[in-house]
């Protein structure tokens, strides 16, 4: 855990919601890393089999999350489903911040044409609605996973790159800049070693609290057919295909739904809490109360 | 005294607003008066698209039959004519001269009578227009009113004009007044279809339209001069239908049925099949289920190796789980296809099924060469969006990956669906290995199916790329048959299914089950759906108690 300061465990500690957090989306990722190793029940969660007379049963030992309208269990769907999950939120929310980051800092920090032709970039993915956008990329580049993450990722990162254009802004008329750019050193090795340590911090706590909603896109995209294929059961699948069956197997929509509920809860908890570590200010005042 | 005066004025107070209380209860709270009028409220999922009875080619069949009457009226189920504006027609023996007798009480909701001129000229004005279904009438050479009630067509060539003029499009019949109440100059100046469009209706049925506004709700209202409701007998009239017609635009099958429980509508288009067993069960509701001519298809790439080979693609056929199919994907509301003609269509035949036997597949791959299953991935590709079709693919690729087939499923836009399947015809290795879609009927022959995707000529739906001349000469031969010797007709359409039974370039996956859930109160629902009319409820034939 040398990635994580120590400290921040003892921040944690101290903050039962925010350990809850940290515990879920630990949970979350091990899970879904592990989870085509530890299920029961393989071919039911990727389903290349159906039983018909197993359909619909109610949550029993058995089928703790019951069983579909193929008869296949739910908590293997829902188990498998975490990993498509997983992967996808952290390869959107990785590859929006590495385009985000990089376009931000370099309009910011140099200005005149390049940012202003950089920023204006951004406005114009700005502009529209990021679902749109996705559903729009989704049908040119047809569907899968790698494409949910593409079409999500290019709607995503324009949010990031103003962030970090706003923060560099705040950061380049320092003191330290001044005096970097005084002994002659290069724009690159400014940016890179003053600009940006300096001017990440606001992005990367957004980037945290974008974990839940990276999952919840994908699944609206998995809702409007344009996300990841049948029969592979990502989470928004198994919630939009359960839904018609509501009023009489509540279950296969209401596992799915409930597990992405507490994940989105466990990052947004997990966001809060790098947040508030991250900005001392705020941490004395929250540690005060 | 000031002191007793403000006690008193209290007091009276007090007593007033008590006394405003009680008769503001016993208003509230008195039974409201029992509607004069039954109205009946059908939910629809479309929205309404014109109001224009010679061109009008969409949505709006859900209410022009309503309004409008053609000369008769068609059931394709049971293959019988009833009567409408025409009571009585007779044909050449040439086929080439049909003269309809007109019957003489019926008028139009202006007032004017309707006779063989208004017949002549609403025929010619959708003729001239050429419009939406208007192609249905290209046999017509000319229309001739030979006096008041009679009314003759002279044909190009033989064709089933009976059949035509009883068709949901393009034949309805309307006041020739329309252009004075248009302040056109004549019937197909623009300034009538505005007229039309605007929410005015000059027809002769039951039903007048008095609210159009198609984005939200038409209103529908007895016309009481209505020549069927004072005919004795006459079987698509009930005395107790609705007075008002409300046809509601609703378009999720979800909010349909939440309105339906909620009694907010009585009748809904469409509500999501897996509530249909619970309704079925409800006392308080009616399902009415009916034949569609709407068929589901798998097509496979007849060109691109594994499934050039008959034999794969006859292992295949047998290891397709239909019925499960049905059960999943349509909550049973389907029926498992025999062939590429629908049931209930004329030139479908009932032993054309293939039996779900994974032995018999096995075999049949052993044969074809592939023992150990096939060591290729099967592209599938079905239009995204539709459940019914990704139920379907899922349950073809669970059952071959029995067979040792591998299945990659991809949904795709129409449109990309469409465009990977036309590159099959220039390169069929750049093509799809399946493809699942849908096929209903523009004209009610068998020849739509058959020839569209199956005939060598047809580039743009025979995405099987299938070219076989006997089978191509067969049907072709078939459908000329058709209007004169339809027995023979109807043994070349079998002998052509037979064919693609062998070969099998497509399957028939299921041929789709209408259905329609209303409040029980409402009875003769059945007799108020015509196949031939899709979405259309005919409210005239309705009985609507209490």
């Amino acid at each position: 855990m040398g990635l994580i300061p120590r400290d921040f465990f003892k921040f944690l500690v101290k903050r039962p919601l925010y350990t809850a957090g940290f515990i879920i989306v630990i949970a979350f990722t091990i899970i879904g890393s592990i989870a085509p190793y530890i299920l029961t029940k393989p071919e039911d969660a990727w389903g290349v089999t159906y039983d018909l007379n197993k359909a619909f049963q109610p949550p029993s030992l058995e089928y703790p999350f019951g069983t579909d309208a193929y008869g296949r269990d739910m908590l293997n769907r829902v188990i498998l489903g975490s990993r498509y999950s997983l992967i996808i939120a952290v390869c959107v929310v990785g590859l929006s911040l590495i385009i985000g980051v990089i376009v931000g800092l370099v309009a910011g920090y140099l200005a005149g044409f390049i940012g202003t032709i950089l920023m204006r970039l951004t406005d114009m993915f700005l502009a529209y609605p990021p679902l749109l956008l996705a559903v729009a990329f989704a049908s040119v580049l047809g569907r899968g996973v790698l494409t949910t993450i593409m079409a999500l990722a290019i709607s995503w990162w324009p949010w990031y790159a103003r962030l970090m254009y706003v923060s560099v802004n705040s950061v380049k008329s320092a003191q330290y800049v001044e005096a970097a750019k005084v002994v002659g050193l290069s724009k690159f090795t400014i940016m890179a070693k003053y600009i940006l340590p300096n001017s990440l911090i606001p992005v990367v706590t957004q980037s945290m609290l974008d974990m839940g909603s990276a999952i919840l896109e994908a699944s609206a995209l998995s809702f409007l057919g344009v996300g990841v294929p049948p029969p592979i059961p990502e989470w928004g699948r198994l919630i939009s295909e359960g839904w018609v069956y509501v009023s009489k197997a509540y279950w296969i929509t209401f596992f799915p739904g409930l597990v992405l509920l507490v994940t989105v809860v466990g990052f947004n908890l997990l966001g809060d809490a790098v947040k508030e570590y991250m900005n001392p200010r705020l941490r004395s005042i929250v540690a005060k109360r | 005294m000031i002191g007793i005066s403000k006690r008193i004025l209290a007091l009276f107070l007090v007593v007033l607003v008590i006394a405003i209380a009680i008769v503001s209860m016993v208003f509230i709270y008195r039974p409201p008066p029992p509607p004069v009028k039954k109205i009946i409220t059908y939910a629809s999922l479309s929205e309404m698209t014109t109001a224009d009875p010679s061109t009008e080619f969409s949505n709006s069949v859900l209410w022009l039959p309503l309004v409008y009457e053609t000369l008769l009226w068609y059931n394709p189920l049971t293959g019988e004519f009833t009567p409408g504006l025409a009571v009585n027609y007779t044909v050449s023996s040439d086929g080439l001269v049909w003269t309809f007798y007109l019957r003489k009480n019926a008028v139009f909701h202006d007032g004017t009578p309707v006779t063989a001129h208004a017949v002549k000229a609403s025929i010619e004005r959708t003729i001239t227009l050429g419009q939406g279904a208007a192609y249905i009438l290209e046999p017509v050479e000319r229309v001739e009113a030979v006096d008041d009630y009679t009314v003759k067509f002279y044909l190009k060539h033989a064709a089933p004009l009976n059949k035509i003029l009883a068709s949901p499009y393009a034949v309805y019949i309307f006041s020739p007044r329309v252009a004075e109440h248009a302040g056109a100059q004549n019937l197909t100046d623009p300034k009538v279809a505005e007229w039309f469009n605007k929410g005015n209706d000059a027809g002769s049925g039951p039903y007048r339209l008095v609210k159009w506004d198609p984005e939200s709700e038409v209103i529908l209202e007895k016309f009481t001069d209505w020549w069927g409701w004072k005919e004795v007998g006459y079987p698509l009239a009930s005395p107790n239908a609705p007075d008002v017609f409300i046809v509601k635009i609703i378009k999720d099958a979800v909010t349909q049925e939440r309105m339906l429980r909620a009694g907010q509508i009585d009748i809904a288009e469409y509500v999501p099949p897996e509530t249909v067993e619970d309704f079925g069960k409800d006392p308080n509701y009616i399902v009415v289920k009916t034949p569609s001519f709407q068929n589901l298809l798998l097509l496979f790439n007849t060109k691109k190796p594994p499934l050039d080979n008959p034999l794969v693609r006859q292992a295949i056929a047998h290891a397709i789980p239909y019925e499960d199919i049905v059960k999943v994907a349509r909550a049973g509301l389907a029926r498992v296809a025999s062939g590429v003609i629908p049931y209930g269509m004329w030139g479908h035949f009932e032993n054309f099924r293939y039996e779900y036997n994974l032995t018999l597949a096995r075999q049949l791959l052993a044969e074809a060469g592939y023992p150990a299953g096939i060591n290729k991935t099967l592209v599938l590709v079905y239009t995204a969006g539709d459940i019914y079709e990704q139920r379907t693919s899922e349950l073809i690729h669970s059952s071959l990956a029995q067979l040792g087939i591998t299945v990659e499923i991809r949904p795709l836009s129409w449109e990309e669906q469409w465009a990977l399947a036309q590159k099959g015809w220039e390169d069929p290795n750049a093509a799809q290995d399946l493809f699942i879609f849908y096929w209903w009927p523009d004209v009610l022959s068998p020849i739509t199916y058959l020839y569209n995707m199956f005939h060598s000529e047809s580039k743009s739906f025979n995405l099987c790329y299938y070219e076989n001349k006997e089978f191509d000469d067969l049907i072709m031969e078939a459908y000329s048959l058709e209007g004169v010797n339809p027995d023979k007709a109807l043994e070349l359409y079998r002998r052509a299914q037979e064919i693609l039974y062998r070969d099998v370039p497509g399957v028939g996956l299921w041929d789709m089950v209408d259905f329609r859930v209303a409040r029980s109160k409402i009875g003769n629902l059945d007799k108020a759906i015509n196949p031939a009319i899709p979405t259309a409820i005919l409210a005239q034939v309705l009985d609507v108690r209490g």
